[in-house]
Parts: C-alpha cells; sequence; structure tokens
C-alpha cells in the first residue's frame, strides 16, 4: 500500500469556492457527503447504474459515484442544494412536489438533477425525450409517470418565465 | 465499496503522461473512468497511480483532414454524438453511442476509454472495425499507428505496452455508395451492455456489393471481423443466397461464453438474426433509392 499525500483541489461547488486537501482515491461523491456535507446527493448502486448520485459539472450530468474528487479541479460542480435561489426552490423542484415526483425520495436529488441537465440543453423536451433524458436515473418505487410529468411541468413553468426568444438560465 | 490508497497525477503533455505510465509500480491511466472506477472499487484493477489523462490539450478533438477523421482518444460520446464531422460523415456513430450508458455517462465516457477497456461487448469498436479504423498510439519514443484489427489482443487486453497512450482512433472518409449499420441485442437500450451486435460497412454499386466489412461483439474474446461473411457478399447481388452465406460465416466466426446476459448457443444464433436485420436494412434503403 503506497503511502499517498492528500492534494490540494480548488473546485467550486454550488457557487461557492472550495479549496480542501483531499486523498486522491477520494469519489467526488465522498467528498461532497462526507468533507462538505452535502449529504442532499445519494450513493446507491455505486457502479453508475441507478444515477441517484448524479451531479452537474459545469452545468452538465456526471455520475458523482465514478469521478474521483481531485477530477473536478478547477470546475463547477452543482448538486440538489444548490439548485434553489435562497429562498425560491428551482421550477424543477416545485415540480417534483406539485406532481407528485416523489415517493421514498432516494432517488430524487438525481432525478431532479438530471432533469435539470436535461432542461438546460432541450427546454422543451418531448415526452420521448423525457424519458431519454432521465434514462440513467432509476426509481425503485417506480413513480416515472408522475417524475415524467414533473418534468414536463416544470418544462412549462420555466418557458412561461423565460421571455420569449431569451436563452432559458437557471 | 471504498477504494485503496493510491498516487495521483494530471500530466499535462502526453509525453509526461506516457513517462509516469512507464515508471510507477502499477499504474492506470483515467479518461472517463466510467469503467476504471467500478474495476477499482470491485478491486478488480489495484493501481498504485491513477494517471488522469483528461487535461492534456488537444487529446479530445474530433477533425477531418487528409481524407481521415481523426477522433482523440478523450473525446466523449457526447461529444461524438454531436460532432458536425462524425453527423456529417459517419452517423452511424452518434447512432451506436446512443445505446451506450445514460447522458451522464455519455458526458463522462470516451472513445478511447471505450477501446482500451476492451471489453468483448464494448459497441463502439464493431463499427470502428467495420469503417476500417486505425490507431494512434503514444509511447516515450514516439507515436506508432497499427489497424484497429490488431489492438484487441483478448477481454481487457490491448496491444497498449507500458508507458504508452491510445490518443487517437482514425477513420478513413470515404466515397461511394457506403451502407453503414450498427445492430445491438439487448434487453434495455440504457444503461446495459450488448448481448451480441454486428456492424456492417457494404459499397454498394449496380445493386451489387462492392467492398464488404462484417464485424461483431460479444460473441468472441475480442470484437472481431468476419472476412468469409465479408467474401460472401462482395460482387454479388444481395440476394438469399449470398446473405444467407454471410450469416453461416459470421455465426462460425463466433466463440461465444455463456454468462448472466446470454447462453452461448443463444448469442451464436442471435448474430445470425443480426447481421439478417443488418442486411435487410442495407437492401431496404439501397432499394428506396
Amino acid at each position: 500500500m503506497p503511502t499517498v499525500e492528500r492534494l490540494t483541489l480548488r473546485c467550486t461547488v454550488n457557487g461557492r469556492p472550495v479549496e480542501r486537501s483531499v486523498a486522491p482515491h477520494r469519489t467526488l461523491l465522498e467528498f461532497l457527503r462526507e468533507d462538505l456535507r452535502l449529504t442532499g446527493t445519494n450513493l446507491s448502486c455505486g457502479t453508475g447504474d441507478c444515477g441517484a448520485c448524479t451531479v452537474l459539472i459545469d452545468g452538465k450530468p456526471a455520475i458523482s459515484c465514478l469521478m474521483l474528487a481531485l477530477d473536478v479541479e478547477g470546475q463547477s460542480v452543482t448538486t440538489i442544494e444548490g439548485l434553489a435561489s435562497g429562498p425560491e426552490l428551482h421550477p424543477v423542484q416545485r415540480a417534483f412536489l406539485s406532481e407528485g415526483g416523489v415517493q421514498c425520495g432516494f432517488c430524487t436529488a438525481g432525478m431532479i438533477v438530471a432533469a435539470v441537465g436535461l432542461l438546460s440543453e432541450n427546454p422543451s423536451p418531448t415526452e420521448t425525450e423525457i424519458r431519454a433524458g432521465l434514462e440513467g436515473n432509476l426509481c425503485r418505487c417506480t413513480g416515472y409517470v408522475k417524475i415524467i410529468r414533473a418534468v414536463q411541468v416544470a418544462s412549462e413553468m420555466m418557458a412561461a418565465r423565460a421571455p420569449a426568444g431569451s436563452e432559458v438560465v437557471r | 465499496m471504498a477504494m485503496r490508497p493510491f498516487k495521483y497525477y494530471r500530466p499535462s503533455t502526453v509525453r509526461e503522461a506516457c513517462r509516469i505510465l512507464a515508471e510507477e509500480e502499477r499504474p492506470f491511466p483515467l479518461a472517463g473512468g466510467t469503467d476504471l472506477l467500478v474495476h477499482i472499487q470491485r478491486r478488480q484493477k489495484r493501481p498504485t497511480a491513477v494517471v488522469n489523462l483528461k487535461r492534456i490539450p488537444d487529446l479530445a478533438g474530433i477533425e477531418a483532414n487528409d481524407g481521415w477523421v481523426r477522433i482523440g482518444s478523450l473525446a466523449s460520446l457526447a461529444a461524438l454524438m454531436r460532432s458536425p464531422v462524425i453527423l456529417g460523415e459517419f452517423p452511424v456513430l452518434p447512432y451506436t453511442a446512443r445505446f451506450m450508458g445514460s447522458p451522464a455517462i455519455r458526458n463522462m465516457a470516451t472513445v478511447g476509454g471505450n477501446c482500451c477497456n476492451a471489453s468483448p461487448a464494448a459497441d463502439l469498436p464493431p463499427v470502428f472495425l467495420a469503417l476500417d479504423a486505425e490507431v494512434v498510439i503514444a509511447g516515450l519514443n514516439g507515436e506508432r499507428r497499427m489497424p484497429l484489427t490488431e489492438f484487441f489482443r483478448g477481454p481487457g487486453k490491448t496491444a497498449l505496452g507500458r508507458g504508452e497512450i491510445l490518443t487517437e482512433v482514425c477513420i478513413p472518409l470515404r466515397r461511394g455508395d457506403w451502407r453503414i449499420s450498427y445492430e445491438r441485442l439487448d434487453v434495455r437500450h440504457a444503461m446495459d451492455i450488448a448481448i451480441a451486435g454486428a456492424a456492417m460497412a457494404l459499397r454498394m454499386e449496380d445493386g451489387r456489393c462492392a467492398e464488404a466489412r462484417v464485424a461483431l461483439c460479444a460473441v468472441a474474446p475480442t470484437p472481431i471481423r468476419v472476412p468469409g461473411a465479408e467474401e460472401a457478399l462482395v460482387g454479388r447481388p444481395l440476394e438469399d443466397e449470398a446473405m444467407d452465406t454471410a450469416i453461416a460465416a459470421s455465426m462460425d466466426a463466433t466463440l461465444p461464453i455463456s454468462d448472466i446476459r446470454a447462453t452461448a448457443e443463444y448469442r451464436r444464433e442471435m448474430v445470425g438474426m443480426l447481421v439478417r436485420r443488418g442486411l435487410v436494412g442495407i437492401l431496404q434503403k439501397a432499394g428506396g433509392r
């Protein structure tokens, strides 16, 4: 077993600059949950199959259990905790609440983050595109119908809020 | 499962990466990490050092020049699906990548990683084989280039030597009426691994097949080309006799295993189905002109 020194990680998490010393074998998920105490992002399968640990890296969905923390050097990480603006929930969060897109809740953080990633790339997805966009996120309660509906509602809410022709920004 | 400690490097040049890979005791290059981190967590790989290649500039580009499309090994599957060059020249690649993982996985996983992981079931390799791809390998003594047919040596084994990394997959641009397809058998498109896959590229000329490539995955220790099937198709119209011979040759070329996904017998049978489906698709497109 090699003696391994910690390295300094500098990145942005939920808009705040972070500088920490991190062991190289720490996953991004472990770093978020244990070092930063951001426990909204869940560990489920640990092999990239379930999507529960989905976060955004520079705005794009990524699987935090299959990334080393040190890999996000200089990058911007957004977790479920970083979606709301102060007391105001993100439209996707509000839609999951209003449409009942949450059952046991274990997949929810990953589902919502993946949906935010999908909507930033495709603000008005069809149902088929929503299903494809969330194909890597498993809900063991099988509450997919309401999850898909929630993403549709969020898309409508975001479109209504954005002036016509403008880019939808979180 | 928590990983055991290893050293971590983030080289900024290919040369530096090769030097570290040559000097460390048990180093593993890290690209997308979607296979490597699973293997480390399962203790199937026990690195003393991980060498992150993602910050090496110019390793993730996709461009066409001098008659070749060059895909940098660090190009993500998402980048492959978005690339105007790829969408224009080889739409079969985005079509194939769409089967792989999920959007988040495709943002991470790389073209080079899909080759170097050398899973017999990887989806891009049979398509690259059907497209006559070559690979560029960098090492401390410079670069070498080889046909992709020589790259795969067994499950998880490639031609990469100590201190070497894959830097590019190169595909020759082609002229003429090429019909290219990838057929995959799976339980679920997302987050699933092929039970069997068949890629083919046929150049049609006056209703006959002038050139043919047939490649398979998940039915042998490596992705394979099937020369017997290719010979059966060339110079003939795509009719039952040529197709049946190509299908039989494809099934004969397999050396499948039985595992949790399927039995060897099933894989062999399904390769016949996949090759038939690919040829019929190509025939219908050709007939529809």
